[in-house]
């Protein structure tokens, strides 16, 4: 049920303002070329994640006062043959005002880092997102790592390739998914 | 007795997790609690079984049910009920508080598990009193059975037990204590869970060495702190897990696959996990009910219950909740001893690998030998 491939995970960073990027590790986004035509793609997102990779958790931090988000992405080889998937885990770290003083974000709060975080992606892989979908997860703050600028958030997005039939059959069961939006 | 702060339950939590060997209730639902009520200006207290009096009385209260994700057949089915604005734990405490009209001055976690021990001490900050330091298990386990307090020869009687939409159930008497499991278990099963009050305890039992698993609260939160500060200081996290629970590595790989069902309100299952680095060519097997219970290498019997097997992902530290599995995953398998109170004969009819029906019998994971 829960079954998939193996992972092979690479890292790219993106730099504080919102483009310039700084690539630390190998990129393998086979199915991300750029090209002139931009590939539909859905998103589906679960923000405050409280268990990211640790090799990201450690890149944030190393960066924490250059760098607001930070990515790392993993190619699933196996499903990326089908139909075009990436796993990729994303760090922000944001202001106290953002949580209004709470240990996590709000589902209005997730949304906004949802928007924040489908404009990087769009640049990144050179895509259009379709559609987006919001796990019903509490969005914890991490809580490690916090400072002066503000606490960390990380979110595990699952990017794949648009395809109509996938999605309705997606929205026929929509039973992980809480929010589903149009971008 | 103290209150303990935001990052001691966060602590808690994540050493809870680990602890809580697959099962124990959903770490996202015990931080989330935690939250809520410290939001809600609750206080959150910890006391050590010696600050008893002896006739005040603790209790253990957690949830039973499967963890296998409800059915839309059940979803619906249940939907219509009226919710109890309380939570079903803290509900069955003060069920079982009424019932026996007793000084409740604290209450004791069913187990060690991110969900469930919280669940207790959320369920003491929302009465006003204390938890103890102190829980019936030592680690997360499957049945009523595996309570410290009946392998020590005491009751677990009288038990309450409160369903989500408000349904009590007081038993006070059992024909035998797996008849509390079948009758809580059934009323779970068409209830997607219940909240459980029982064990209850005069002070002066609570105290005795060899009846309650004594300190698991401040275990977990020296795991949890392990945890955090590796994070902080950029350590090898499991690794510093292991050291903190005076653990060992059993295994590392890959899963290789994994299957599980939902039998009798219980998640039960297997994994199994092929060797990478000196483990290569190994096959390491972990069989749940619930909770990791008996593990083979290579068709041999390795670490089996009552001491801790968990699961714990290379990439993220995190320890695995059954079935969270993903086939191609990284991982590692590492293990702590149980406590003492269930190495008696009493404790491994209760706990022992036997107990579950696998033929061998208990080794002490400090025995074991690995290469």
């Amino acid at each position: 049920m829960l079954g998939g491939a193996t992972r092979r995970r690479d890292f790219i960073y993106l730099g504080c303002a919102n483009i310039a990027y700084m690539t630390l590790g190998t990129v393998r986004a086979v199915a991300w070329k750029p090209t002139s035509v931009r590939k539909q793609v859905t998103v589906h997102a679960r923000i405050g994640e409280m268990f990211p990779p640790l090799a990201l958790v450690h890149r944030v931090r190393d960066c924490e006062h250059i760098s607001p988000v930070v990515i790392a992405n993993s190619l699933d080889n196996g499903m990326l043959a089908v139909r075009g998937r990436q796993v990729v885990y994303v760090g922000v770290r944001m202001s106290e005002s953002a949580f209004r003083h709470r240990n996590k974000l709000e589902r209005r709060g997730q949304e906004t880092v949802l928007r924040r975080l489908g404009s990087e992606i769009e640049t990144q892989f050179q895509c259009q997102i379709v559609q987006t979908t919001l796990d019903p997860n509490p969005g914890f703050r991490y809580p490690y790592l916090g400072n002066t600028t503000g606490s960390l958030v990380f979110s595990r997005l699952v990017i794949e390739e648009y395809v109509e039939d996938c999605v309705a059959a997606k929205l026929c069961n929509p039973l992980p998914f809480s929010l589903v939006s149009r971008i | 007795m103290r209150t303990l702060t935001k990052q001691n339950l966060e602590d808690i939590v994540v050493g809870c997790s680990f602890l809580g060997t697959g099962g124990g209730g959903s770490f996202a639902r015990g931080l989330q609690r935690v939250y809520e009520d410290l939001e809600a200006g609750l206080t959150f207290k910890l006391m050590s079984p010696e600050e008893m009096q002896d006739d005040d009385y603790a209790a253990a209260t957690y949830g039973v049910g499967s963890t296998a994700p409800p059915t839309d057949e059940q979803k619906q089915r249940y939907a219509k009920l009226p919710h109890m604005q309380e939570r079903s734990t803290t509900g069955a405490f003060r069920l079982l508080q009424k019932y026996m009209q007793k000084n409740f001055v604290a209450t004791i976690a069913g187990e060690i598990g991110p969900g469930n021990t919280i669940a207790a001490m959320s369920a003491a900050a929302h009465i006003g009193i204390a938890q103890l330091d102190a829980d019936t298990v030592g680690r997360a386990a499957p049945e009523i059975d595996q309570n410290a307090v009946l392998a020590a020869g005491l009751p677990i009687t009288p038990a309450a037990g409160m369903t989500q939409y408000g349904d009590e159930l007081i038993l006070s008497h059992v024909a035998t204590t797996s008849r509390e499991e079948d009758l809580f278990r059934a009323a779970s099963m068409v209830s997607m869970g219940i909240g459980v009050a029982d064990t209850p305890l005069p002070g002066r039992d609570a105290k005795r060495k060899g009846v309650l698993v004594q300190g698991s609260i401040s275990q977990a939160e020296e795991l949890g702190r392990a945890y955090r500060t590796a994070i902080d200081k950029n350590h090898d996290v499991i690794q510093a897990v292991v050291e903190a629970g005076h653990g060992y590595h059993l295994f590392e790989g890959k899963i290789r696959g994994f299957q599980w069902k939902d039998k009798g309100g219980y998640l039960v299952g297997d994994v199994e996990i092929s060797g990478s680095g000196k483990f290569q060519g190994s096959i390491f097997r972990i069989a749940y009910k619930n909770e990791n219970l008996v593990s083979w290498r290579d068709g041999k019997f390795s670490v089996t219950c009552p001491d801790l097997i968990t699961i714990v992902v290379k990439e993220s530290a995190r320890a695995i909740s059954n079935p969270d599995f993903e086939k191609g995953q990284e991982v590692m398998v590492i293990g702590f001893s149980s406590p003492p109170n269930w190495r008696t004969p009493r404790g491994l009819e209760l706990f022992g690998p036997r107990h579950f029906g696998f033929d061998t019998p208990y080794i002490p994971i400090e025995q074991m030998q690995w290469t």
